[in-house]
């Protein structure tokens, strides 16, 4: 068992808004937020997805002229972190140290980020100069600095999110990027984590983000998904995929010890993550042996057991094979009472930053008592119906902890246990 | 833990003993030759793989040479389970089973499970080519038409391009060709990829999620639109009428880097496993350290400050002072900013102990391998721990008088106790490993 890390700030850009608390709200309110893009009139059927909006991210930057290195995936993660700086109120705990303290706790405060790692529409920049040039490579060569910004590779790096979080509030701990579709955002909050128990740094901004919604990457995923023109259905008869959406969250995580010397508000706790990997096809659903393997690998890494649960937030992104397989391993391992839940039928599949969005629900779940339902969902599939799969926002009756759940192409799936700061 | 605080630092002591790391398994693909064997030997001959690009028509773009790997068609191509790897993930996987080989050690249905992969990497997007075959009609000002893309997707290729264009397959292809069920994880932080992985896979022994892990480090950005973006950039070398001489790490007049691709892997074990099962162990990792620098971009900050913690925290974590390191494999890109910034970070760390410590870059003769650089350059680092021999930083004409090293000028025969590699990416992400010889306690 590990020592349990203090979460004293979550942030969530999604399509239900911004904070990790509306995203809640929202969900058990049994909100869609999926809708079609107004850009997009002319395509026919009206595609859905899940778009962060009414906000601008960028405000979040504090230098201007930095805003044209940073795409918009990036600045959703620093717009998220900001948040997650503010309820955590950090700044101001910084800002009344003696200089010399404030250096200390900038080098000490690490950064762990949930990245995308490949964007299509990077590559795009260069279709302006292709249209100009065609095949022609040694005209592409020759009137390229024309044709194409030069900061093109520095926007495009997968580690421009914790570059920039890193400048824009002078932080300077350990860092890193994960980049592993879906479970990235979870592979980061685990290694923040461990970071923050070996003491490589008191403290550790976790962040994860994605925003791919752009026809050319929406169009390639449709090749093998179908379009996506219809609210996601978890765990439903009728589960047909889930509509992409643009997002970000962001945590942060503390030595309990730290929390408590500033006076602040823990949250929720961090218990414990695992991360196991598949044999699998790289298109293949996750299985059942899989999804057991990584919640009983996060279960005894946090010191707990079923019987701990109150909720389990699954990957759920109504894909029929991915949802019974997870609904079969819930069951198998945490029974068939722990309510389980899910946030893709909402706001969509953020990509990246799933399974952290779904870390800063779970914080919230705690806080609040009520597990969100997912009411896109009428008809449970046979097969998921061993597991207590909720339809409808749901008070907690026990447990004190939350699983949360994530899976990724290629056959990795992570899982995070977080525990109620009242326990 | 408790923390003690020695000389301003803190140091972590570990009231159980951790886990040790050791490197029993080594596989490289590089410019300098297609396995860790040949390119050891071209490392010590002194060849360097600098030329010009032959690999697409380059005669447009402002620099026209690059350190590629050669004998691509001996790549084995058979076994990769997916039309869509990139040319980085077949070096990746190359190393990864010469690594495997050396280590004379595979997972078994019973030990799979604590297997882990860690891959350091970066995104690889279409190629030039997909690019152009888009339909024109899509984009006809540069722009794409989303009604237009839509309304004709049966036109796209299949999902796969999508699939191309992410970090993740790399992993999924390396894990697969391992055979791990255990953790696994792609790290992308620009040219201190490699080095990450390594770290982390060393730390993922350490606390006991899995015995044995493959770290690689595995990249390739020369082709049209790689090159663009480093050309756009300013950072490469433009002396394409001197290829051997481009890279040279320290010297007052080097002018850039020289794009590199190629492969790192290493096997990580529990040391103590490896032992009993009479495994030949390269080096130890003893420690590794990682640091922002917040700074700029690309820039690195002019006092080395980044590469400063990096180092410190790697010493820490192995428990050494500098006075315990022998030899620096340094970062040393070549640019003017970058060796400069080193330069006062070595400085800085090692103080007047910097006399007792050899130090040379090896990317004058391997060019820069991006996110690869770190796990090719930890695996030459083990190498050299291993033969007792440290290899030149070759190109060093006239030092930098910015860049006070004591730079190897040519190959030195010496068994040296520990050794570090350093490794800074864009974006200031900065990593230190610190290797300890096998024979040392």
């Amino acid at each position: 068992m590990s020592d349990p890390i203090a979460i004293t700030g979550t942030g969530v850009l999604s399509a239900a808004g911004e904070g990790a608390t509306l995203l809640w709200q929202r969900l058990c309110d049994g909100d869609v937020c999926v809708e079609p893009v107004d850009e997009w009139s002319d395509v026919s059927p009206r595609r859905l997805v899940g778009r962060v909006g009414g906000c601008d991210p960028y405000e979040a930057i504090r230098e201007r002229k930095l805003h044209k290195l940073v795409r918009r995936g990036d600045a959703l993660a620093i717009a998220a972190v900001a948040q997650a700086i503010d309820a955590a109120k950090l700044l101001s705990h910084r800002d009344a140290l003696a200089e010399s303290l404030r250096a200390e706790f900038n080098a000490r405060t690490g950064i762990f980020v949930g990245a995308p790692g490949g964007a299509l529409a990077d590559q795009h920049d260069f279709l302006p100069l292709i249209a100009e040039v065609g095949s022609d490579l040694p005209a592409f060569g020759q009137r390229l600095a024309r044709r194409v910004p030069p900061t093109w590779l520095l926007r495009s790096l997968p580690n421009n999110a914790l570059c920039h979080i890193g400048i824009n509030w002078g932080l300077s701990g350990p860092g890193t990027t994960i980049v592993d579709d879906s479970v990235s955002g979870v592979l980061a909050l685990i290694d923040a984590a461990e970071a923050v128990r070996e003491d490589l740094a008191e403290r550790a901004l976790v962040s994860a983000h994605e925003a791919a919604i752009e026809p050319h990457a929406l169009a390639l995923r449709e090749r093998h998904h179908g379009p996506f023109t219809a609210v996601a259905r978890p765990f439903d008869e009728s589960a047909r995929g889930s509509p992409r959406g643009e997002g970000a969250a962001a945590a942060v995580l503390e030595s309990l010890g730290s929390a408590y010397q500033r006076g602040a508000t823990v949250e929720a706790c961090y218990l414990g993550g695992a991360c196991v990997s598949s044999s699998g096809d790289l298109l293949a659903a996750v299985d059942q042996s899989t999804v057991e393997r990584v919640i009983q690998a996060a279960l005894e890494d946090a010191g707990r057991d079923e019987d701990d649960l109150a909720v389990v937030i699954a990957h759920g992104d109504a894909t029929t094979q991915g949802d019974e397989a997870e609904a079969r391993a819930i069951a198998a391992i945490c029974g068939d009472e722990v309510p389980v839940t899910a946030s893709k039928w909402s706001i969509g599949h953020t990509g990246a930053a799933a399974g952290l969005v779904d870390v800063a629900l779970a914080v919230k779940i705690l806080r609040h008592g009520v597990v969100p339902g997912i009411a896109t969902t009428s008809s449970i599939a046979a097969p998921c119906r061993a597991a207590a799969i909720q339809l409808g926002a749901w008070p907690i009756r026990y447990g004190t902890c939350a699983l949360v759940l994530c899976h990724a192409t290629g056959g990795v799936s992570a899982a995070a246990v977080i525990g109620s700061a009242r326990r | 833990m408790a923390d003690d605080s020695v000389a301003g630092q803190r140091v972590t002591t570990f009231r159980t003993p951790r886990r040790r790391v050791g490197v029993t398994g080594i596989g490289l693909v590089t410019p300098l030759g297609p396995d860790a064997g040949s390119t050891w030997a071209s490392l010590l001959r002194g060849d360097i793989g600098v030329r010009p690009i032959s690999r697409f028509d380059a005669s447009g773009f402002p620099v026209r040479i690059a350190a590629t790997v050669q004998d691509l068609l001996t790549l084995d191509a058979s076994d990769d389970g997916a039309a869509a790897l990139h040319i980085a993930h077949r070096f990746g996987l190359a190393a990864t089973r010469e690594a495997l080989s050396s280590a004379n050690l595979r997972p078994t249905p019973d030990t799979a499970e604590r297997w882990g992969c860690v891959l350091g990497s970066g995104a690889f997007g279409l190629h030039h080519e997909q690019l152009c075959a888009l339909p024109r009609q899509w984009a006809p000002n540069g722009r794409l038409d989303a009604g237009l893309v839509f309304a004709d997707r049966e036109a796209l290729a299949s999902y796969e391009m999508l699939r191309q264009t992410r970090a993740a397959l790399g992993l999924w292809s390396i894990k697969r060709a391992v055979g791990a069920l255990g953790p696994a994880r792609t790290i992308s932080t620009a040219c201190a990829s490699g080095a990450q992985a390594v770290g982390t896979a060393a730390r993922m022994i350490r606390r006991g999620q899995a015995d044995v892990v493959v770290a690689v480090g595995l990249d390739s950005m020369i082709d049209p639109l790689g090159l663009a973006g480093f050309c756009l950039l300013g950072a490469l070398s433009t002396d394409n009428d001197a290829p051997q001489r481009a890279s040279r790490p320290f010297d007052r007049s080097r002018n850039g880097f020289v794009l590199g691709e190629g492969a790192g892997a290493v096997v990580l074990e529990d040391l103590e496993s490896a032992h009993a099962r009479g495994a030949r162990v390269f080096a130890e990792v003893a420690g590794e350290g990682t640091a922002l620098s917040s700074y700029r971009v690309t820039d690195p900050h002019p006092e080395g400050r980044g590469p400063i913690e990096a180092m410190q925290a790697a010493l820490v974590d192995a428990g050494m002072d500098p006075e315990n390191i022998g030899y620096v494999n340094a970062h040393g890109t070549s640019t003017p900013m970058n060796d400069r910034s080193e330069a006062n970070a070595l400085r800085s760390v090692f103080g007047a102990k910097l006399d007792g410590t050899w130090i040379s870059s090896t990317k004058g003769q391997t060019g820069h391998l991006i996110c690869a650089a770190g796990a090719v350059e930890a695996a030459i680092t083990a190498l050299s721990l291993h033969h007792g021999r440290l290899p030149a930083n070759i190109n060093l004409r006239e030092r930098d008088d910015d860049c006070a090293l004591p730079l190897l000028r040519e190959t030195r025969s010496e068994y040296v106790d520990a050794a570090m590699s350093t490794s800074f990416g864009f974006g200031g992400t900065n990593h230190a490993l610190v290797l300890r010889r096998a024979d040392v306690a």
